[in-house]
């Protein structure tokens, strides 16, 4: 049933999707996309202004009318024989044969920042009917992030129960109607060109953020983290560009205005593009010796563009600023300096004014690190921006036709900039942001690389799938591309096992998963719902913690532990662990007994005891803690007794 | 057939995907078919192999007769000696936890080699896709697991298969009809074009 209720919401996007196709001169695989971002960006408005569920209903509505505008024939821009663009019609058999394989498989969330972050938002947001700024979640909720991906995953299951399929499968929705709008340079009944193209698309994250032989499962295609969508977001919105040979701006200022609302350096990432895009269209005029008055339009298209980046950006903050209480101008990090302030200081140092020793190091690493560390399936960075510049230079000195081979080349140039802007940008946040040991280790460098790389070889791509048209060697780019495409699917199933991939996964990687979900479940039933739970997991991380908040939200997981010293973690009397021990909370009994009772817990769910817990604190449990022997349980506090009493065990041994 | 071939041609991905799943099935076919055969001739019969004749790992026996996971990587290897293309466990534990993995004699396992189980009524099935001599099985991924009851419980190898299992891909089959046909299509795609194009340049 969830799977109808999904594919409603796929035929409403599908509505809009037509509607463009046929009112429009858009090129119809190009439509997807549009209406993807455009969704995302209603809904992000919606959410900020708090009236999601009403914007959800009206959104079904205006689809409905979508469709019988679409189908009605007065008007039409484009025939409907458009719609057999092979893209066009790929995008909805793919989608729709993705959400039937997810609510066959049943893919869950799996990574640290989907439990503390993604995929709680997600349920928040199902759950509560508006944004997840001020979720009333524990203690270490952070929830200024930007809200596009996650609302697009609600998107999917306005309709029907919330489900972690569900808001995967929309991620992947997205991800696909951008594969999709790589075919718009292809021509109709080449299956040559259009099969290539989305399959180039397919396999890009697998070939930049997967490298050497992969030994362990992956979550790609199956993660709600930014990451990914961001930089393909990115180079869609470039490429919407530079495939549409009518150089529409609007499907683009759509991507970007839903870029700047994906994740915080997504603005970073739009700004590049519609430089990109203004640069390519000025260079143009100024090669074609324009009148100044021809520049009028395009300028205002160019400024536009900027204006909508800036807006939808400055939106987020504006809400925030309202609706929360955190500082959001200040970039945090060691040295407490606002975003503007970090750039002119990075500036002066790159220059050689008031070089400081990490400053050195630091870059220095990052270059290094840009040549040698095998990063993806390629090789090491330098390989890909290699790849990406020759393919944009390969369109250019393979295309007949002149505006391509301009547009091509200065690409090939501009992307390059862009790139060394980006990394520059990267770098400083590592300099200047970043604790050190996170700096020194130049941890998680690959991670910040990938959304921009991911962007530039889709952009490039774009450019060589729309020489296609105008080859100078008729067959040579068809064909090279083609064989590029099938050599990089070579690749990837070489490096990596197919059954580590959602599509080839057994049920096994999410066994503990479900376990958990069980759980969490037996919890809620012996808990009234609002009641505060107390957290003891012995041994754990913290990512113990984030998940059981997540599993039983909307029950409320306290932070478990006074500040700064919660949230997962072992509790001992003092002594017991060495000083400075990892996750280690010294408490005495009466000092926990405070910190629970204080923070108004009247449950305490103990999901792993262990011999410190039991001995530090089997005083403040009328059973002495026995209830835990044979496996996790709840406990209930017992006002008469002064102590907490068993309720049950929960889990598989309960 | 002329109109057929002008359909395929002007349908290239569409005729593509068609052909292999008509392959497909006549694979599955031929496989059920093979079976019987196999049967028939008496190469491939089913059996019961007791748990205590297998080389285990991480796995014991306990005192109440409870086949029990002791260790994080539990493990099953029968090397009987006979081809072998299912296996069925009688069991509570979950099908989710369970993989096997087949290899020819002499061969390592390797992940490419990997089939997870199904559940079934009271156990779990494991169906390898070729007929393999030597099979791991494992059974979970952790300590604490409790397999089979009974110090005589059994694995049934060769145990009849539903006909329609046949004709459900395996992970890495799937893989195939998925990529392979757009890959076919893209291949034939561009030997027609460079074909006319030879041609045409000749003529």
């Amino acid at each position: 049933m969830e799977l109808f209720y999904s594919y409603l919401s796929l035929a409403a996007l599908a509505g809009f999707a037509v509607l463009m196709a046929r009112r429009t001169k858009l090129p119809a695989p190009l439509a997807p996309f549009a209406a993807v971002c455009a969704t995302m960006v209603w809904f992000s408005a919606a959410g900020m202004l708090g009236v999601l569920a009403a914007a959800g209903w009206l959104y079904f509505a205006l689809a409905a009318a979508a469709w019988a505008l679409a189908v009605w024939p007065a008007g039409a821009k484009q025939p409907a024989a458009a719609l057999k663009a092979p893209g066009f019609a790929a995008f909805f058999v793919l989608a729709a044969a993705l959400l039937a394989f997810f609510a066959w498989r049943q893919p869950m969330f799996s990574t640290w920042d989907e439990f503390s972050f993604w995929g709680t938002a997600a349920k928040i947001v199902k759950t509560s009917g508006g944004l997840y700024v001020n979720a009333d979640i524990g203690w270490a909720w952070v929830g200024t992030h930007r809200p596009a991906l996650v609302v697009l995953g609600w998107f999917f299951q306005f309709f029907g129960e919330y489900a972690e399929w569900r808001v995967l499968a929309g991620y992947d929705i997205l991800l696909l109607s951008i594969f999709a709008a790589l075919t718009a340079g292809c021509e109709k009944g080449r299956p040559r060109q259009w099969v290539p193209a989305l399959g180039f698309g397919f396999l890009l994250p697998f070939v930049i953020t997967l490298y050497g032989s992969v030994a362990r499962p992956t979550d790609l295609y199956a993660s709600a983290l930014s990451d990914i969508p961001l930089g393909l977001t990115f180079g869609g919105a470039l490429a919407a560009y530079y495939i549409n040979e009518k150089k529409a701006l609007w499907p683009s200022a759509l991507a970007l205005a839903a870029l700047c609302l994906e994740k915080d350096t997504g603005f970073a990432l739009a700004l590049v593009a519609a430089g990109l895009i203004a640069a390519d269209g000025a260079f143009a005029l100024l090669l074609e010796k324009a009148p100044l008055r021809r520049w009028a339009k395009p300028a205002a298209g160019w400024a536009g563009l900027f204006a909508t980046c800036g807006l939808s950006f400055w939106s987020w903050q504006k809400y925030l600023s309202v609706a929360s209480a955190a500082d959001t101008t200040n970039v945090g990090g060691t040295q407490q300096m606002g975003m503007a302030e970090m750039v002119l200081t990075g500036v002066k140092e790159l220059l050689g004014i008031g070089r400081t020793g990490k400053f050195a190091t630091i870059m220095g690493g990052l270059v290094r690190a840009l040549f040698t560390s095998q990063t993806t399936m390629v090789g090491p960075f330098a390989a890909v921006a290699a790849l990406a510049v020759a393919m944009a230079a390969g369109a250019a000195v393979l295309t007949k036709e002149k505006a391509l081979r301009r547009q091509a080349g200065l690409f090939a140039v501009l992307g390059t900039a862009g790139f060394a802007a980006y990394f520059f940008f990267i770098g400083l946040t590592y300099v200047y942001v970043f604790r050190d040991e996170v700096s020194g280790g130049l941890v998680g460098f690959e991670r910040y690389m990938y959304p921009y790389l991911l962007g530039w070889l889709l952009a490039s791509a774009a450019l060589v799938l729309r020489a296609m048209g105008s080859e100078r060697i008729q067959g040579l780019v068809q064909t090279g591309f083609a064989a590029m495409t099938l050599a990089l699917a070579a690749l990837v199933w070489l490096r990596l096992p197919f059954s580590l991939t959602v599509f080839g996964g057994g049920n096994a990687a999410y066994a503990a998963r479900w376990a958990a979900r069980d759980e969490a479940a037996q919890v809620q039933a012996a808990v009234p719902k609002d009641a505060h739970i107390f957290f003891v997991s012995q041994g754990d991380d913290g990512s113990r913690w984030f998940l059981y908040s997540y599993e039983l939200y909307p029950w409320y997981l306290d932070y478990s532990g006074n500040d700064g010293q919660g949230g997962g973690g072992t509790f001992a009397v003092p002594g017991a662990l060495e000083e400075g021990a990892p996750y280690y909370h010294p408490y005495t009994a009466e000092e926990l007994l405070e910190c629970i009772r204080g923070r108004g817990c009247d449950y305490v769910f103990v999901e792993r005891s262990d011999g410190l817990f039991a001995d530090g604190y089997a005083a403040l449990f009328s059973d002495g803690l026995a209830g835990c022997e044979t496996g996790s349980a709840v406990y209930a506090w017992n006002g008469a007794l002064g102590q907490f009493d068993f309720v049950c065990n929960v889990g598989a041994e309960g | 057939m002329k109109r057929v071939f002008a359909w395929a041609a002007a349908h290239l991905v569409a005729a593509c995907y068609l052909l292999a799943l008509a392959l497909w099935a006549l694979w599955a076919l031929g496989n059920a078919g093979q079976d019987a055969l196999g049967f028939a001739t008496g190469r491939l019969a089913a059996g019961e192999v007791p748990l205590s004749s297998l080389q285990s790992q991480d796995i014991a026996l306990t005192g109440d007769g409870l086949w029990v996971t002791t260790g994080a990587d539990p493990q099953f290897v029968f090397a009987g000696g006979r081809p072998v293309r299912s296996v069925f466990l009688k069991t509570d534990a979950p099908a989710s936890g369970f993989e096997g993995y087949w290899a020819a004699a002499g061969q390592d396992f390797s992940l490419r080699r990997r089939v997870f189980a199904q559940g079934v009524e009271d156990g779990v099935l494991l169906v390898f896709p070729e007929t393999a001599d030597t099979i791991r099985i494992d059974p979970a991924a952790g300590a604490g697991v409790v397999l089979a009851e009974g110090e005589n419980a059994s694995l049934t190898v060769n145990a009849p298969v539903a006909f329609w299992r046949y004709f459900v891909p395996r992970a890495g089959q799937a893989l195939a009809l998925a990529a392979l046909p757009a890959a076919a299509a893209v291949l034939l795609d561009l030997g027609l074009f460079w074909k006319g194009r030879l041609l045409k340049k000749r003529g």
